[in-house]
């Protein structure tokens, strides 16, 4: 397929097309994003976080037929786990320090921005934007929030949120609502102490700050027994976030705590780490939250936004997480109505020894950066979870400024051993009704189902599949060239057309062996 | 009392940081030995060139300046504890130690006769 590849020469800020005239998406197209089928707005689609299209043009009995029309390459390697977003027809994603814009249909190059840090980063992953009249807002691998004009990538603002020279970063795709953007640091694992924001979308003026970490009279701050320990807390938000419209409210997956395996060194519960924490999106005031595991010490991280759903009228959010569970809440009730093991799991109950613990899954398994996809029309929550076992092992605690925080190790198994996993759990009850696996290949990057039953994914190896959302059986395959996918798959129309766009190239160099290949967007449809 | 206290503290301070200003010593067969533990090991995610792989760059000036303030026993510590990535922890003593002196010729610092030892890594730096 290398004939269609771009042939893009990535300027610095260059503007490779005319100039575009952006002015939305406008606050009611961001109310309708999840149900829209003209375009894909945020990270996981809409506000709700179901990754579910409506679109039915490609479906379980034609997607054999589906053809790659072209490949944009980036011509860089290292992470890409953004979801392809759509609006009027282009596509905006970003891969470390650059902002892309290309065509949603032709993968034309419209504009790419690169950031020039301004100061260190621990990690320069990034996972996408967030888009609203007319601007396209994203955080930075130095702790940066940035806007863009849309049309031509000119930068509109920049705010600096955290000192990335002690590990703060922002990988997270913010969201905005109400002319506001929310935003949170990642880095628990070098030591920070996270916190949740809100910025005006015009100025970047911060508007509120949500100590994810509580110390004082905070609620939740007696849940860390030792409160000098809350100055290296943790609680990272990593990936993007999750609203509900109708009641205001934001919801928040926080990460680990730290340092990541010497619990005895933060005694309590640690609150908000391993939690969906909801908060008022308009003043930041703490709502509720539901803690997935308290205290935790396997860097079992609640990393992947939630997703917000029906059940027969009765509201419900769910979120997988790293330890290889699916929780389900009553968002009524404010109760757990499911806790449903997505792969094996092993030992997460006992306490982490010198000596060494063997645990299932080590800690770059379970769910990571991609959360359930809510499947409509089959009432199924379909998450992407990784079988992969380890030794996780207490150390010493050593704080060195900007490096890991760990107060111990962890030793993964042969990656050969890791099994990748798409599964459909029945949303109502947890009851799993299906699995797609492929043993030796991890399935890391974002699912999305269909209105034509069509489950959407990429796995480790640069398989793009497409499988019965009734059944989970395989009804198409690609390879993007040997292309490791750790995105996410995007779907909406151009000119009446069903797309479907994958991001593939995501490398984690240390885990996968083998030739690295480039950052791709690959972009399919009916021929 | 607490101002005594603090005083000796202070020239405790003092001294070590003098102590820290002596240019670490390894010999060229250790940076040899830990060019081919680094090669396999290390390369593909730091690079050939120790700051061209993507993961954090283990030469050249923003290398340098981030670890000014620490002592090799404090990079040796992240090292053992957290690399290689997969498996933390399992090279040999020797193995690391050769890694240190790797690095530290490759920013710069000369090799002599006397090697690296574990027990110098805690007055060491990579200062110039």
């Amino acid at each position: 397929m290398k004939q269609h590849l771009c042939a893009a020469s990535l300027l610095l800020s260059a503007l490779l097309s005319p100039a575009l005239a952006v002015s939305g998406p406008s606050q009611e197209e961001l109310n309708t994003a999840d149900q829209a089928t003209d375009s894909w707005l945020m990270y996981n689609k809409g506000y709700m976080g179901q990754r579910y299209s409506p679109l039915d043009q490609v479906n379980a009995d034609n997607v054999s037929g589906l053809r790659r029309v072209c490949t944009f390459d980036t011509k860089d390697d290292g992470g890409f786990q953004a979801t392809p977003q759509m609006y009027k027809g282009v596509l905006f994603f970003t891969q470390m320090y650059r902002t892309f814009a290309i065509d949603a249909a032709t993968c034309k190059p419209l504009w790419v921005h690169k950031y020039k840090p301004a100061g260190t980063s621990v990690l320069t992953t990034n996972r996408g934007v967030a888009i609203a009249d007319g601007v396209i807002y994203r955080g930075t691998p130095d702790a940066h929030l940035i806007a863009l004009d849309a049309g031509t990538g000119k930068p509109l603002w920049d705010t600096k949120v955290a000192d990335s020279s002690v590990g703060y970063f922002l990988s997270a795709a913010p969201v905005v609502y109400n002319g506001r953007v929310y935003i949170g640091e990642a880095g628990a694992d070098w030591g920070i102490k996270a916190h949740m924001y809100a910025f005006d979308a015009k100025t970047g003026k911060k508007a509120w700050t949500f100590d994810l970490i509580p110390t004082g009279s905070q609620y939740g701050a007696n849940t860390w027994q030792k409160a000098d320990s809350t100055a290296t807390g943790g609680g990272s938000t990593w990936t993007s976030y999750t609203i509900d419209a109708a009641t205001g409210l934001l919801y928040v997956s926080v990460g680990n705590p730290a340092p990541d395996f010497a619990a005895q060194y933060r005694p309590g519960d640690n609150l908000f780490t391993n939690s969906v924490v909801a908060l008022n999106a308009e003043t930041g005031a703490y709502d509720h939250h539901y803690q997935q595991i308290r205290n935790d010490d396997k860097d079992y991280d609640t990393a992947a936004a939630p997703v917000l759903y029906d059940v027969n009228g009765q509201k419900r959010m769910a979120v997988a997480t790293k330890a290889g569970w699916l929780f389900s809440y009553n968002e009524t009730a404010k109760n757990q109505v499911f806790k449903q093991a997505t792969i094996k799991v092993t030992n997460q109950e006992k306490p982490t020894t010198r000596a060494g613990l063997n645990i299932c899954p080590n800690y770059s398994a379970g769910t990571q950066w991609s959360g359930p996809s809510f499947d409509q029309l089959n009432n199924t929550l379909v998450v992407p979870t990784v079988d992969w076992c380890g030794v996780v092992k207490l150390g010493e605690v050593r704080l060195i400024k900007g490096q890991l925080f760990f107060g111990g190790s962890m030793q993964l198994d042969p990656a050969g051993k890791a099994i990748g996993n798409a599964v459909a759990f029945d949303a109502a009850t947890g009851q799993e009704r299906w699995r797609y696996s492929t043993p030796g290949v991890r399935i890391v990057g974002g699912v999305t189902t269909t209105g034509g039953n069509l489950t959407l994914g990429g796995a480790m190896d640069g398989t793009f599949f497409a499988l019965d959302s009734r059944s989970g059986k395989v009804l198409f395959k690609d390879n993007i060239d040997g292309a490791l996918i750790g995105g996410g798959v995007s779907t909406y129309t151009v000119g009446g057309q069903q797309y479907f766009a994958v991001i593939a190239g995501n490398t984690s160099k240390g885990a996968v062996s083998g030739k690295n290949v480039t950052g791709r967007v690959a972009i399919y449809t009916l021929r | 009392m607490p101002r005594p206290a603090q005083s000796v503290a202070l020239l405790i301070s003092l001294a070590a940081s003098a102590a820290l200003a002596a240019p670490p010593a390894f010999t060229k067969a250790q940076a040899d030995a830990g060019a081919k533990v680094y090669k396999a090991q290390c390369a593909a995610c730091h690079g050939a060139a120790l700051n061209n792989g993507g993961a954090p760059k283990l030469a050249g000036p923003e290398f340098l300046k981030k670890w000014a303030a620490n002592s090799l026993d404090d990079f040796h510590f992240i090292m053992t504890s957290t690399m290689p990535q997969t498996k933390p922890g399992s090279l040999k003593p020797a193995e690391y130690l050769n890694l240190v002196a790797y690095v530290l010729q490759k920013n710069g610092f000369k090799p002599g006769a006397k090697p690296l030892t574990a027990g110098a890594l805690k007055t060491g730096t990579f200062k110039k």
